[in-house]
């Protein structure tokens, strides 16, 4: 109930935080729940364990495109709902960005055979956050999603997607990457002298720190997107904007782990510091909270009844019934402490959503529909 | 295979898996060992500190206990180090490297954040005392979360390709070779019994094998369930859940303790999968380390982790 509430109205949905907590999993819970109740969904994901990839037919070639997902049966869904689910393709993506983007044919190809450019995808940070978002950006100018969920890449710095876009709005700034764009770098140090002294001297101790060669094979790589940068940049605002959107929401997942709460708590502080649209932490795996220590006696009685009479069991199943009841209570004491130390630094209780832990891996689409009923408590 | 008797390891996995756990429990044998040794994070929030129970690493060299040296290395302080060494002059790099333009642009080369990051760990380890000696016996590096990790081992052989000269290129090139030595390195594997770890670290150790060519050294799973239940009590289980739940009035203790049990015996069985699936596709020693399950989960935790490793690694001909 108290997710839904929390869901309700916005138009993109992020999940973010540490890697190996399951967002792509809720991402994809998330998807599933709302075509059920008949909105059309496109689920953007980066990394997909390859079992589920596979459920939502994201192991094909085709699945850098929203590829349609059959709901089940037993999902009850609403006849106007739709699942689509694509993967992010980073360099494809960065392609049609240059191409869009590139002055002419010529160019494009000078970038796309570039050393640079084909090694790091573009030896630009943050490349695949850009992207991502890039990504997302083109679904909504598709205009026929009622909501996108997007799975953000597994990156330990919640810095690195956030500050994507105007990462690169800097890098491309002209101002800023001028002189290294000056096409006299590329004929190297004997146009020297043209530089004022202080350049020329930046320029030589670069040279002595990276090495004239690579410093010369990096100028070229960004000489060739000389004309490109307004529109990147112009890009790149647009996306930003996006973020901060009322429409939009992020929520960060987590595991009750201390170190994956630890990060968790840090996305956090960087979506604030950033005043990015905070929606709830979902804590994932999460067990019944702990119960009353048993005495081995009512355990006993309580299999002596007559319902159990003509059931045969091993004589000390009820003391190893008992011990696993005591590891499980132990695991589950410790998960409540983690999780109230976390929300105690926090001045008042933030949003939190708790996603049960289930009795098998969540791989195809009928286990994911299990999963997102517990989660928006159906 | 005897780890403490490299001088480099790398623990490497997916996020999440308990990597610095790991890190932690052979950071603990190798005190016993009697090792002078530093312990490496790379740019994270610190994770090693509430399981020694030492000081947080920060980017500064530090002994954070007898022996036991810590660093948390970020890369602008990286590579300011690397480059006062280069140049010698704090004027010089005031001047050069906190100039706008370069500052944005360093920033923008990721490579060469990792660049120096590996400089960093290679330095410590070539590192001579005053005698002449190595400063530390062995380095141990918490690597970052699989993708972020393989990057930054792949570094030094695509700066070699692309740059082919210059500083970087020499630079680049001592690193892979120390990287190569089995004699110096150990790329060590962590991993859960679950299948997206699983998945990640066949792939990894394809990768670490085939494509990078460095030693690797163990597999470590973490959070192995130990078998309680055997077969019998197992279909026990089932023969009363299944009355439980054609009860009217089940109790409610009994049907929550058979739910449990039952949970348990779900997870033991993907649990036994997937080991069996890690044997098949990764012929590494491996270290089995068990589920804890603990009220809490820090020093007391990583001794017993290390008891287990000691086991299975310590002596020299062991696993």
């Amino acid at each position: 109930m108290e997710f839904e509430r929390r869901l309700a109205g916005k138009r993109v949905i992020i999940t973010c935080g540490p890697g190996g907590v399951g967002k792509t999993t809720l991402a994809a819970a998330i998807g599933l729940e709302l075509a059920r109740r008949g909105e059309r969904v496109a689920v953007l994901t980066i990394d997909p364990a390859r079992r589920l990839a596979t459920s939502l037919h994201l192991a094909e070639e085709s699945a850098s495109e929203p590829t349609p997902v059959a709901l089940p049966d037993e999902a009850n869904a609403a006849p106007t709902g739709s699942l689509h689910a694509l993967m992010l393709d980073p360099k494809s993506t960065f392609d049609r960005l240059v191409e869009r983007y590139a002055t002419s044919q010529e160019q494009y190809e000078k970038i796309i055979n570039n050393k640079f450019y084909r090694t790091f995808s573009g030896a630009v940070g943050g490349t695949q956050e850009f992207i991502a978002m890039e990504r997302l950006y083109e679904l909504l100018e598709e205009g026929r999603w009622d909501r996108i969920v997007l799975d953000t890449p597994p990156t330990v710095h919640a810095l690195d997607f956030l500050d994507a876009p105007q990462r690169l709005i800097h890098v491309v700034d002209r101002s800023v990457f001028r002189w290294l764009a000056k096409p006299y770098l590329l004929t190297g140090k004997a146009s020297i002298q043209v530089l004022s002294f202080g350049s020329a001297y930046i320029f030589k101790t670069l040279t002595t720190f990276i090495g004239g060669r690579m410093l010369q094979d990096l100028s070229e790589y960004v000489n060739n997107f000389k004309g490109m940068f307004d529109g990147f940049k112009q890009r790149a605002e647009a996306v930003e904007s996006l973020l901060h959107a009322p429409d939009t929401l992020f929520l960060i997942v987590s595991s009750w782990q201390p170190n994956s709460l630890i990060e968790a708590r840090k996305f956090y502080r960087d979506l604030a510091r950033k005043r990015m649209p905070f929606g709830a932490f979902v804590i994932n795996r999460v067990l019944d909270p702990p119960r009353p220590p048993l005495e081995l006696e009512r355990l006993t009685q309580s299999l002596e009844t007559e319902e159990f009479e003509n059931v045969e069991y091993p004589e000390d199943l009820p003391e190893k019934l008992l011990k696993e009841y005591d590891n499980w209570n132990r695991l589950a004491a410790r998960q409540r402490s983690n999780l109230q130390a976390f929300f105690a630094e926090f001045p008042f209780k933030p949003p939190a959503i708790l996603a049960p832990i289930l009795d098998r891996d969540i791989a195809d689409v009928p286990t994911l529909l299990v999963f997102a009923s517990r989660l928006f408590g159906r | 295979m005897d780890l403490f008797a490299k001088r480099l390891l790398f623990t490497m996995g997916k996020g999440g898996v308990g990597k610095s756990a790991v890190s932690c429990a052979l950071t603990r044998l190798a005190l016993e060992r009697g090792k002078k040794l530093l312990l490496v994070q790379v740019n994270t929030p610190d994770k090693t500190s509430m399981y020694l129970g030492t000081p947080p690493a920060d980017e500064n060299v530090r002994e954070v206990f007898p022996n036991l040296y810590s660093v948390n290395i970020q890369p602008p302080a990286a590579m300011k180090e690397y480059v006062l060494l280069q140049v010698r002059l704090e004027m010089i790099y005031r001047l050069v490297f906190e100039n706008r333009a370069v500052k944005h642009f360093l920033r923008a080369v990721p490579a060469l954040n990792d660049l120096v990051v590996l400089g960093k760990i290679y330095y410590h380890v070539m590192q001579k005392d005053d005698a002449g000696n190595p400063l530390y016996d062995l380095v141990i590096v918490d690597a970052p979360a699989t993708g972020h990790g393989l990057q930054l081992l792949r570094l030094p052989e695509v700066m070699i390709e692309a740059v082919q000269r210059g500083p970087v290129f020499r630079e680049a090139t001592n690193m892979l070779a120390m990287l190569r030595d089995p004699a110096i390195t150990a790329i060590n594997l962590v991993t859960l019994p679950e299948e997206m770890p699983v998945a990640e670290s066949i792939e990894m150790f394809g990768k670490i094998r085939d494509e990078l060519h460095m030693p690797l050294g163990c597999l470590f799973v973490n959070g192995v369930y130990e078998r309680v239940l055997d077969d019998d009590d197992e279909r026990a289980i089932e023969t009363l859940r299944n009355k439980v739940s054609n009860m009217a009035k089940p109790d409610p203790v009994l049907e929550h303790v058979l739910r449990t049990a039952a949970m348990k015996i779900s997870w033991r069985r993907l649990t036994g999968r997937y080991m069996d699936m890690l044997r098949r596709e990764i012929p590494l020693p491996a270290v089995k380390l068990p589920f804890i399950f603990d009220e809490s989960f820090g020093g007391d935790a990583i001794e017993r982790l290390s008891r287990v490793i000691d086991c299975d690694v310590g002596c020299p001909d062991g696993v």
